[in-house]
């Protein structure tokens, strides 16, 4: 039973590509979506990668024999894209804060890759940086909605649920990434418990692409609506 | 190895409590969400009902205008012009020369379609068939009214289920149906005009056909928001107030209104 859930967790990366049919199914215009549509694309780029490169080893050459990298480089566009999202609307007080700490964070991944850790290598800390700016975007976000003093509804929103989804997967993932580096070594109780936590990750992250999958969806459909004169 | 243990627990009582307050942050927030979601909602109707209570007061000073016009013309207006011929009639033909005779007649045509003219504009602002016999026979008069001329074809076919408990909604729809015909008359130069009315099982439906040169939804919803299209927008107040909706369409064969207000025929 265990093997099976472990079998599909080392698949859930392919799940982006669920929100990918529904971008090239019903081609959304974008708007206040465009960083999540951006991010699907880039991150099935990543994630194909990924796959590609663990479960057939040996078979592409022209592919790097680690996918760290593409590791590195998925959690990058994670919290650009995710940050560009939750601060697309610009009614919202959390807006400015959000891309002002992007800012920081293109600054960090230049500094830190520059001149601490070599990018081909997965990063502890820029996933736990990650999930510590995911959280706090999430937070940001909620809170302004509550602040929110316009007759907007959040919660009829798609942006609303697709933040729960992020928050559920950075609350999951801070702690799989705290204490990656000290699991993540050849010891048979500390892989273990890696794996099993790793097993969360994965499946929180399956349901962050289903949620984002509808919310395409939900929105892609509501354009194509025509409104009532 | 307890110290790894330690860190084990540490790391599943930290998701577990980041789950948990996630799942509580959520929540609340979408208490408050929905909290906001029934004030902007009450705020929504009560906005409503005023603007309701503006067009109701507004439509029924306009009906008493009406009214006050129809008395006046019937009672003053009409009694004076029948005095007039009286006092005409009154004249003897014979003590006139051929020149004099012609104009006494020519004043006494004249007299007749003024007095013809005050009845039937006086009726038109009166509701009285429509009080009296309702909205069908008030609908059928009306239209018996307008024929001739360039109508060739005035025809109706209204169901007599259609029975109003609200007398104030039938004003309404006749007033819509009257500024409709009229609108008719004046822009589109039909040579047919068939008013149909079916009841159905929650609403009831009124067609206005005519072959002229009608307007489209389009246009209409144009027209109705231009600050010269008062009789337009008459008709959307009159049947927001009825809670009614109106459709216009092109066909083939002409122009069609489709008019539908909530009706229910059990008591």
């Amino acid at each position: 039973m265990l093997d099976t859930l472990y079998e599909i967790a080392s698949w859930t990366e392919l799940s982006i590509l669920i929100p990918l049919v529904i971008i090239f199914w019903l081609k959304p215009k974008g708007g206040n979506n465009r960083p999540l549509v951006i991010y699907v694309i880039l991150a099935a780029i990543t994630n194909v990668l990924i796959i590609a490169i663990v479960k057939h080893k040996g078979l592409l050459d022209f592919l790097p024999k680690s996918n760290h990298l593409f590791y590195n480089l998925h959690s990058i566009v994670k919290v650009l894209c995710w940050g560009l999202y939750l601060s697309a609307f610009k009614e919202l007080k959390s807006s400015k804060l959000i891309r002002l700490s992007l800012l920081c964070f293109a600054f960090f991944i230049i500094v830190n890759f520059l001149f601490f850790e070599p990018i081909t290598i997965i990063s502890a800390r820029l996933m736990n940086i990650e999930n510590i700016l995911l959280l706090v975007y999430c937070v940001a976000f909620f809170l302004s909605t509550i602040l929110d003093n316009s007759d907007k509804i959040w919660m009829n929103e798609t942006i609303f649920f697709v933040a729960a989804g992020i928050n559920f997967y950075a609350a999951i993932s801070f702690f799989v990434f705290l204490f990656f580096n000290y699991f993540n070594v050849y010891e048979k109780e500390k892989k273990e418990f890696l794996d099993i936590i790793i097993l969360f990750f994965a499946y929180s992250y399956f349901i962050l692409c289903c949620i984002i999958a509808w919310a395409l969806l939900k929105d892609s459909k509501k354009a194509l609506t025509p409104n009532k004169a | 190895m307890s110290s790894i243990n330690d860190i084990k627990f540490f790391v599943l009582l930290g998701i577990v409590i980041m789950i948990l307050l996630f799942s509580s942050f959520l929540i609340a927030l979408v208490f408050s969400q929905k909290k906001k979601n029934k004030y902007l909602e009450n705020m929504r109707k009560l906005r409503e009902e005023q603007q309701n209570q503006l067009i109701e007061a507004a439509v029924r000073s306009e009906e008493t205008e009406r009214h006050r016009i129809a008395e006046t013309l019937h009672d003053e207006v009409g009694a004076i012009l029948s005095s007039a011929k009286l006092h005409l009639l009154g004249i003897k033909g014979d003590s006139l020369n051929e020149k004099e005779k012609k104009l006494y007649e020519k004043g006494g045509s004249l007299l007749n379609d003024v007095i013809k003219k005050v009845r039937g504009i006086s009726h038109n602002l009166h509701s009285n068939i429509l009080k009296e016999f309702g909205f069908n026979e008030a609908v059928r008069h009306f239209l018996q009214q307008v024929a001739g001329g360039n109508i060739e074809e005035a025809t109706t076919e209204l169901d007599d289920n259609f029975r109003n408990k609200k007398p104030d909604n039938d004003i309404s729809l006749y007033r819509t149906v009257q500024e409709l015909i009229n609108n008719t008359l004046k822009y589109a130069g039909p040579s047919k005009i068939h008013i149909s009315s079916f009841v159905l099982e929650d609403e009831m439906e009124l067609i206005i056909y005519h072959n002229g040169n009608g307007l489209d939804q389009k246009q209409f919803e144009e027209l109705s928001f231009k600050k010269e299209g008062l009789g337009l927008k008459n008709i959307r107040n009159r049947l927001l107030l009825i809670k009614g909706g109106i459709i216009f369409s092109k066909s083939q064969d002409g122009y069609r209104i489709h008019i539908t207000i909530p009706y229910t025929s059990k008591p």
